[in-house]
């Protein structure tokens, strides 16, 4: 459900997430992050094999970034989002959330 | 209160509807895909179904909502967009119409059968199947569209509502999902939504399972404000929900411009005017920078300046497209009018100039321009353009090609093309008359076509295009074309011709057009009667039209229709001979030349002349009509293009521009094709009308004839 890897050469922690991301693993997610967090400062997400977020996902996100972002480090989503992925977050209206649009939102299309 | 008025603009309204409907299902058959004309397809059956119980039309209505029910479940994609489903939805479309038509005009009731056979099947196609007849409710709970009860009054106009939903933290813990209650007002019309999630803690103090964030949606949608509290019903309890309307219209006329930025936060009380002064422009970006707001707070409040913005934006096009309908009758009469006031303006105009008084000539030259402009717009505004027209074919064309097993694909070009409305309305049958036997003679079915090395997909096209002061429709098939020699067997059998007449390949394409000729083989439902393409000549004669056919053997048919702008009015050349006055058509009409006895004897006894080292042939006028009398030293030629070649007219004096009222001739008269009708002049005179295109073909064909003779 969530592989962690250091990416070295770039000084990046890669987590990579699958299946069912919703509430039900909310906390289990959070965790995660959190030891990712931990590990490493700049982090890399890979959402392409998620099926399923719900609104406590886009907390956690939306929350990590800010987080990252006013300590000076990046979160960013690598490989190409789920469509139901973009849909929820088009749906909740969190496509501006966690920082500016123009220059570091997490959601850019 | 008018009842008779108001039905009468729902069922204009319904019409208008029903076309877009048709227009939009058979774009969808193409495409059945295409979410936006789904989209379309069921915004036009929601709005006959909602202004139809609006009106009293109740059984519309009812019928409407099942049709509208299954095509909602399409437009979810809960079953997919089939031809079975478009075939039903056009026969839906035929049976409302039908039912309109009957409610209106008093005629004959539409068939209940028919209707339950319609529902019935589109029932059929849905998954759940739903027994039980009346109001199933519609899929999408909540929503309103499931009622085919009149909604209140002043629903009808969309209106921009901002619901500011902020769920409580522990909502989660109740199982609900409050992204499912944003998608239930989604359902209700447009909408925006905002997350508003400054309440949002850091990453470490973040609490998985608790809520943090609200919205702000900004829904339009003509709908009250109980229609989103419903969405609400169930977690009232644990939601904070505030429901303002942003648009009253008079709030809209006051302000006459979107609120500004500063103004909406400030209403908003999101930041006091202090704070607003504090930080100009760039606005949004400063009050972020002096931790005024949030930045969700500006583009929550940005999204409202763009929701009303456009909102007003389309209320302006609206505006300016504003039309008014007019009875045509009105307008029929109207032409009338303009047309006797053109006729006594030219009698003004003689009558001032024969008395000589400046002042008076003035007058009558200001008249003069008045009426030439009150003319033209009288004429523009009979003049439609022929898309209406084109578009009833695509219909016709899928129908009958399905009906014959065939494959057709119709491409019409030039719908933009104007031609008055008597024109329009009369040009109908006639086209689909030749529509339907470029159908059923023209194209073969797939797989003679696919034998002969062609598409297996049939081509006609329809295309409308200006030449001069006629318009040409040309309906194009790309199918077996005509058998000049079968045609020609055809004649003779039908008693027609004489074993012995020759035939150009022309003449043979003219059969087509003699009263009980048909060379189908076996009668279809379609065409064969032999009645038809003799009707369809007749009508565009009586239009003033002409019709031409060109065919290649194996490559398919053209047929050409020429017909005149307009019926009513036309800019005239008045010419005269020996005290006769006659009008060509000026459009056709190129320059005028003078003829002497000199040239007349050059040309050895030819009707020539060169004019600038182009020889034209010319008629004398004299001569054609055998009036009597001798010309003058010096005639008149006037040159006109006729039939795409430059043919000379003489005449003894060219009066001048006339606008020629056009009166029909009486029936005595009307087997003289050589007019095409006569006007009044000033003086109370008449002057024959002239129809240069027949008078060239029948000159032409006596000169044929006495060349025969050897």
């Amino acid at each position: 459900m969530f592989h962690f890897s250091l990416d070295t050469a770039r000084s990046v922690g890669v987590l990579s997430l699958t299946g069912d991301l919703t509430i039900r693993h909310a906390a289990d997610f959070k965790e995660a992050m959190a030891n990712a967090m931990y590990q490493s400062n700049n982090l890399e997400l890979n959402l392409s094999e998620v099926e399923r977020v719900d609104l406590t996902t886009l907390q956690i996100l939306c929350a990590a970034q800010r987080t990252l972002l006013k300590k000076g480090n990046t979160l960013t989503i690598s490989g190409t989002l789920p469509s139901a992925l973009r849909e929820t977050v088009q749906q909740a209206g969190f496509v501006d959330c966690g920082g500016d649009k123009e220059t570091s939102g997490l959601w850019k299309e | 209160m008018n009842v008779e008025i108001d039905t009468s603009a729902f069922t204009e309204e319904a019409y208008e509807l029903l076309s877009e409907l048709e227009d939009s299902l058979l774009e969808l058959e193409a495409a059945p895909q295409d979410q936006e004309l789904i989209s379309r397809v069921f915004r036009a059956m929601h709005t006959i179904k909602g202004s139809g119980a609006m009106f009293g039309f109740d059984a519309v209505a009812e019928f409407t909502h099942e049709v509208e029910t299954v095509f909602d479940m399409a437009r979810n994609g809960t079953i997919p967009v089939t031809k079975p489903l478009i075939d039903l939805t056009l026969a839906a479309r035929d049976q409302i119409r039908a039912m309109l038509d009957a409610a209106a005009g008093g005629g004959e009731p539409a068939d209940q059968n028919n209707a339950n056979r319609i529902i019935a099947g589109l029932r059929a196609l849905s998954p759940e199947k739903k027994s039980g007849g009346g109001g199933g409710h519609a899929a999408g709970h909540g929503a309103p569209a499931g009622k085919p009860q009149a909604q209140t009054p002043d629903t009808n106009e969309p209106h921009i509502f901002r619901i500011r939903f902020t769920p409580n933290p522990d909502i989660f813990s109740s199982g609900t999902n409050p992204l499912l209650l944003l998608n239930e007002l989604r359902e209700l019309g447009d909408c925006r939504v905002v997350a508003r999630t400054e309440k949002l803690p850091d990453f470490d103090d973040l609490d998985a399972e608790v809520c943090y964030t609200g919205w702000e949606i900004f829904l339009t949608a003509e709908i009250g404000e109980n229609a989103i509290r419903d969405v609400f019903i169930f977690v009232e309890d644990e939601c904070d929900i505030n429901i303002r309307l942003l648009d009253r219209d008079q709030v809209m006329r006051d302000r006459e411009e979107s609120k500004k930025l500063g103004q909406i936060l400030l209403e908003r009380g999101d930041v006091n005017s202090n704070e607003l002064e504090k930080a100009l422009l760039p606005l949004g970006d400063r009050l972020v920078q002096a931790g005024v707001v949030t930045p969700d707070k500006v583009r929550a409040a940005l999204t409202e300046q763009l929701v009303i913005q456009e909102k007003h934006d389309k209320k302006k096009t609206a505006e300016t497209a504003t039309s008014v309908r007019v009875p045509s009758d009105k307008l029929d009469s109207l032409v009338d009018l303009v047309g006797e006031l053109v006729t006594m303006q030219a009698r003004l105009n003689q009558t001032a100039s024969s008395i000589g008084d400046h002042t008076l000539q003035l007058i009558a030259e200001e008249v003069e321009r008045l009426t030439a402009e009150l003319r033209d717009n009288t004429m523009s505004i009979r003049m439609l353009t022929i898309d209406t027209t084109f578009n009833k074919f695509k219909r016709l064309v899928r129908d009958l090609s399905t009906e014959l097993g065939k494959e057709i694909e119709l491409i019409t070009a030039g719908g933009e093309t104007e031609l008055d409305k008597t024109v329009i309305d009369q040009l109908n049958d006639p086209l689909v008359h030749i529509i339907r036997n470029s159908i059923d003679h023209g194209v073969e079915s797939p797989e003679i076509r696919r034998a002969h090395g062609k598409n297996p997909v049939g081509k006609i096209t329809l295309a409308a295009i200006h030449s001069g002061a006629s318009v040409l429709i040309r309906v194009e098939d790309d199918g077996a074309g005509l058998d000049a020699q079968r045609l020609r067997a055809k004649g003779i059998e039908k008693g027609l011709l004489s074993p012995d007449d020759e035939l150009t390949e022309k003449e043979a394409f003219q059969l087509i057009f003699a009263a009980g000729f048909s060379t189908a083989a076996k009668i279809t439902n379609v065409s064969g009667r032999g009645v038809g393409m003799d009707v369809v000549r007749r009508s565009i004669e009586g239009l003033r039209g002409s019709i031409d056919v060109n065919s290649v053997l194996g490559k398919g048919t053209t047929i050409t229709l020429k017909l005149p702008l307009t019926l009513a009015i036309i800019e005239g050349l008045l010419v005269m001979v020996e005290g006769e006055y006659f009008v060509l058509p000026l459009a056709a009409v190129e320059e005028c030349v003078e003829l002497s006895r000199e040239d007349v004897e050059k040309a050895h006894g030819r009707h020539v002349i060169n004019v600038r080292g182009e020889i034209i042939p010319y008629i004398r006028i004299r001569s054609r009509f055998e009036i009597g009398g001798s010309p003058p030293e010096i005639e008149q030629i006037v040159i006109s293009e006729v039939d795409e070649k430059r043919i000379g007219f003489v005449v003894d004096k060219v009066v001048g521009q006339h606008q020629t009222v056009i009166k029909t001739l009486g029936k005595n008269f009307q087997h003289s094709e050589e007019f095409s009708g006569a006007t009044i002049l000033g003086n109370g005179g008449v002057a024959l009308i002239l129809d240069l295109t027949k008078m060239v073909r029948y000159v032409e064909e006596e000169e044929n004839r006495e060349l025969d003779v050897p």
